[in-house]
């Protein structure tokens, strides 16, 4: 057996040399969006990026396409289905929908990597899924309050500091709002969710939704110090009468901060482009108040994550362009163009955003950030916990309700329910 | 005075003194433009919203409470739509497809409702009622099979998907077409039977000339349809040089993100294609013909 | 209406004329036939099968047999929502549909100058594209900056958080689809001049009035187009997507109050990746969708009114 072996693999050589010396160029598709806003640059930017990557790597080509954001979910499954999915891609998804079995494990891409990644905690954890990495981020951004000077000035009121205390951002929120000359003290609440999910409060009002992996929140969700915090995001909106109005806010989420009536917002970088660019009033930004003096803050991160499809031809080069696209060259060249924050606090010293008095506030709470965002710990959050959050914020503006502890425990047992239905339906071994 | 003679004009009822039929004519034609301004007003206020939005910058847009009119106004919105994106490319591309679909539509929807029309098979009604359910099946859950059912045949990132199922006939457009041609007097046919015309001579020197105003109707519905379809383009589609007008417009949506001025002045000039054909097809649509006449 | 069963029994029944005639319909709707076969068979009796399997699209399909049907006639709270909303929005809908149809067809058949223009504006909401048109009456609807709203005060009303307050969804999602009536009012339009003036101008000397005219002439004649309406209405208000999706969001709106039905096929087939259980979900509604459409077909000969009679009709 042996011997038919060996000589087999003298059969081939031959055939490996002709492989070697043709040197074939392996094309990867790669598929990413364009935002709705500032196209160019970022159009531009993915060119760019391609570009520079195709220049270290002969062998390999990328086909880039990009397309508009909305129903670019749709497009990538639907052309999974049938076989022809892009090797990579970035997308937003939670860890878990690795089981559904359409990505492939970068671990062992990582391990052999030479590369330094040395990405932020956060943004690593975002792509880790029983141990294993299937995601390998693109970007970091954190969560911070931006304010908006000239009406502090107006009021008379000391910009908020390093420190403050939520209850300090209420009273100020509440200072700051004049209905008559339709300015609003709090920004990004929008009754709950802004506040409980992607926002730098989150974390930092005494309670939390779900489990870390996201597949429990009986417990969490209507524990008493979450139910405390709700009451505390929806006192903003029916109480204090300091938020935003809910379903302008919701649409035009940060935005409505650029109008230049709102105090206070709660922001991540993903909105600082656009607001250097256009903001007309003077504006600063603080990190997230903590729960209470005795506390630290706890921050808020995310990413978009770099995915490779299981099913591509061409996974090593796929790996090859991802290894790049989230290695620090690549991150600064995105951060030089203002369109991503990197991914890792190396490249942020390099540019010196950690001494700038805007971004330091970013990175510091970047670099201290361990905890994947609540709505990102499982797949089926958007459709079980959220509108269970969204059932208990309609009772209580709309409906007038006031008995929140009832009103949690309702919604956790609904999103629990539909949580347990969901990870039923997932493929075995999840 | 409630009193009608087969001799007197009709006037309007209820009416405490007489008028001349000159003043009741007027009267009526105020009363017409009044109704017709009115709803006209509600109709038009949402539009008349889109505009403004389109006419604003960012900060105009978000400002609250939402001004009515722009002050200044961003012309250039209008312009910055072709910058941003190759929508002069996308609006040729739908122009296109909008143009292999209408002759499609035409060819198949024509000789099928007349089928249905005007023929006797068996299986007729069954038939019919299977072309009808065709509507009842909701499309999101055949939107994966047939796309497999694509790529299996190499119709992927082409316009082939998006055209080629129009040679068979939209089942709403049949069913419209079929009806009206159902409106037609069977004497026609018979008159052109008993002259020795066949089936297809009936059809085409009779019944489709008759049947104008349905077959504008088709040719408006297939431009709107197509014209604005966006989920087949995206999924069929990869290359954006091929991509259309609703597609291009897609570029400025996001989950937060949307750049809402653009938007809505792509959105705006999107639709005057559309519209313009509607108007200029109005002729056709009142033809007004009289069915009574039986040809010679 | 003859049964056809078996078809090669009637074949047999048919004289040579007949024959011919039949071989002729055929030819004409070989078109439609083909096409069918080819682009629409197949994906059917696809989702027809994937309905009685798990299924995650990016995956192989799993079989569960009825699983998915008993689970959604039996456990599914999200189901009965759909089904409620949805069959709530459909009763007040379509015969708004029909009416407002109508009478702006009316308005729209005035002889007057210019009434080209007017025909042309109450159109145009129906033409433009959908998303940008859902997202102004989104804006338009805001309970505190809305246009609605603010013209309410003008009489002095108050008017209601629109979209973010369960019992005003459905009202919203109707007046913005009412709003694109246009769209069907130029098939009424078409069908109203279809009618031969020589028939008004006769009532008039006989001596009716307008209503009469209207009740006697014009709704008897247009009853196969109203008839055409209510099928292809019934057919559609089922499967209202676009504008529940903006306006009420992927999950239904406030307490699911606009949770309709497509929009739970939706979310299951792409958003929790159970497309297995969203054709379940699908084909339950074209059953449904079926039964209605048959009873308005089986109704149709006691109120839709062809000039031509022929026995063979429908």
């Amino acid at each position: 057996m042996k011997k038919v072996f060996v000589l087999l693999v003298f059969l081939l050589v031959p055939f490996l040399g002709i492989a070697a010396q043709d040197n074939p160029i392996t094309i990867v598709n790669w598929w990413a969006t364009e935002r709705g806003r500032d196209t160019a640059a970022t159009r531009e930017l993915h060119f760019q990026l391609a570009r520079a990557f195709e220049a270290n790597h002969p062998n390999v080509q990328v086909a880039l396409s990009l397309y508009p954001n909305r129903g670019f979910g749709t497009r990538v499954l639907t052309a999974i289905a049938a076989g022809e999915g892009p090797d990579v891609w970035y997308q937003f998804y939670a860890p878990d929908i690795a089981a559904q079995g359409f990505l492939e494990d970068l671990t062992p891409y990582l391990e052999a990597s030479t590369v330094d990644e040395g990405w932020f905690e956060s943004a690593r954890r975002r792509g880790v899924y029983n141990g294993m990495t299937y995601g390998v981020p693109r970007d970091a951004v954190s969560g911070f309050i931006a304010y908006n000077k000239d009406i502090f000035d107006a009021a008379g009121l000391a910009y908020p500091e390093d420190g403050w205390t939520v209850e300090d951002y209420r009273a100020t929120a509440l200072a700051l709002t004049d209905a008559d000359a339709e300015i609003y003290g709090a920004g990004g609440i929008e009754g709950g969710e802004g506040c409980m999910m992607w926002s730098p409060f989150s974390f930092n009002l005494g309670g939390d939704l779900t489990s870390e992996d996201g597949r429990t929140v009986t417990g969490l969700m209507d524990s008493a110090g979450t139910v405390e915090a709700m009451r505390w995001c929806l006192g903003l909106v029916t109480e204090d009468q300091s938020a935003t109005p809910g379903s302008m806010a919701e649409q035009f989420g940060e935005v409505t901060f650029m109008s230049g009536d709102v105090a206070l917002q709660s922001l991540s970088d993903w909105e600082i482009p656009a607001l250097t660019e256009q903001a007309d009033f003077n504006w600063g930004v603080v990190a997230p108040p903590r729960f209470d003096e005795n506390s630290e803050v706890v921050p808020w991160a995310d990413s978009y994550m770099y995915y490779m499809w299981s099913g591509s031809d061409s996974k090593d080069a796929a790996w090859q362009l991802i290894e790049y696209l989230s290695g620090p060259e690549a991150q600064r060249i995105a951060a030089e163009a203002g369109v991503w924050a990197p991914n890792s606090p190396a490249v942020w010293e390099e540019l010196g955003w950690d001494q700038d008095p805007i971004k330091s506030v970013s990175y510091n709470q970047l670099i201290n950030s361990t905890l994947v965002p609540n709505y990102l710990r499982s797949q089926f959050f958007f459709d079980c916990v959220y509108p269970a959050l969204g059932d208990v914020r309609t009772r209580w503006i709309e409906g007038g309700e006031r008995e929140l502890e009832v009103m949690m425990a309702d919604a956790t047992v609904q999103a629990q329910a539909c949580l347990d239905d969901g990870y039923s339906s997932l493929p075995e071994g999840s | 005075m409630a009193v009608t003679k087969s001799y007197e004009q009709p006037r309007p009822a209820a009416r405490p003194m007489r008028l001349t039929p000159q003043q009741a004519d007027t009267i009526e034609k105020v009363l017409g433009y009044a109704s017709l301004i009115a709803v006209a007003i509600v109709l038009v206020l949402p539009l008349y919203w889109m505009l403004s939005t389109a006419l604003k910058t960012p900060e105009q847009t978000f400002a609250l409470p939402p001004e009515w009119i722009p002050n200044p106004i961003q012309w250039d919105n209008f312009a910055a739509v072709f910058r941003e994106v190759p929508f002069g490319r996308f609006i040729l591309n739908s122009f296109i497809l909008v143009g292999l679909n209408i002759i499609g539509e035409l060819f198949a929807v024509t000789l099928v409702a007349y089928g249905f029309a005007r023929l006797r098979f068996p299986g007729r009604s069954i038939l019919f009622l299977i072309m009808l359910s065709t509507l009842m099946i909701p499309y999101h859950v055949t939107l994966v099979p047939r796309f497999i059912l694509f790529s299996r045949i190499g119709w992927i990132n082409t316009y082939l998907p998006l055209f080629v199922p129009a040679f068979a006939g939209s089942s709403f457009l049949i069913f419209m077409v079929r009806q009206y041609m159902m409106s037609i007097p069977f004497d026609l046919d018979e008159a052109a039977y008993i002259d020795g015309a066949t089936r297809f001579q009936t059809f085409w020197y009779i019944i489709l000339p008759l049947s104008r105003p349905a077959l504008m109707l088709v040719v408006v519905f297939t431009f709107v349809g197509v014209w604005n379809d966006f989920l087949q383009p995206l999924i069929y589609l990869n290359d954006p040089n091929l991509f259309t007008v609703s597609l291009g417009l897609s570029f400025f949506q996001d989950v937060r993100d949307t750049n809402w001025n653009l938007l809505m002045a792509g959105s705006l000039m999107a639709s005057i294609p559309p519209l313009l054909l509607f108007f200029f097809a109005q002729r056709q649509l009142i033809g007004g013909i009289s069915v009574e006449g039986l040809k010679g | 209406m003859v049964r056809r069963f078996p078809l090669f029994a009637a074949w047999s029944d048919l004289s040579r004329e007949r024959r011919k005639e039949a071989i002729s319909g055929y030819l004409f709707i070989s078109p439609w036939l083909i096409g069918f076969i080819v682009f629409f068979l197949i994906p059917i009796i696809a989702s027809f099968i994937l309905s009685f399997t798990q299924w995650n699209i990016v995956g192989t399909p799993t079989w569960v047999g009825l699983d998915n049907y008993r689970d959604i006639l039996t456990t599914d709270t999200r189901f009965q929502k759909a089904v409620q909303v949805t069959l709530t929005y459909a009763a007040f809908y379509l015969p708004l549909e029909v009416l407002c149809g109508i009478g702006l067809a009316l308005l729209m058949n005035q002889k007057l100058r210019g009434i080209g223009v007017f025909r042309t504006l109450y159109y145009m909401p129906y033409v433009v594209p959908s998303v940008a048109a859902s997202l102004v009456w989104v804006w338009m609807l805001n309970g505190r900056y809305g246009v609605v709203n603010t013209v309410l005060t003008w009489f002095g009303v108050q008017g209601p958080n629109w979209l973010e307050n369960p019992g005003y969804i459905l009202p919203s999602l109707i007046m913005i689809a009412l709003w694109g009536v246009g769209g069907s009012s130029i098939i009424y339009l078409a069908g109203l001049q279809n009618i031969p003036e020589v028939m008004y101008e006769a009532a008039t000397v006989d001596g009716a009035n307008r209503f009469q005219q209207f009740f006697r002439i014009t709704l008897p004649l247009l009853s196969p187009t109203i008839f055409f309406q209510l099928v292809l209405g019934v057919i559609g208000v089922f499967q209202t997507f676009t504008p529940a999706f903006i306006a009420s969001g992927a999950n239904g709106g406030p307490l699911q109050s606009g949770l309709f039905y497509m929009l739970y096929v939706y979310n299951r087939g792409f958003v929790t990746l159970r497309m297995g259980y969203a054709s379940a979900l699908a084909w339950i509604l074209t059953a449904f969708i079926l039964v209605i459409t048959l009873m308005v077909l089986r109704s149709s000969r006691y109120w839709v009114y062809y000039e031509t009679d022929r026995s063979a009709n429908k």
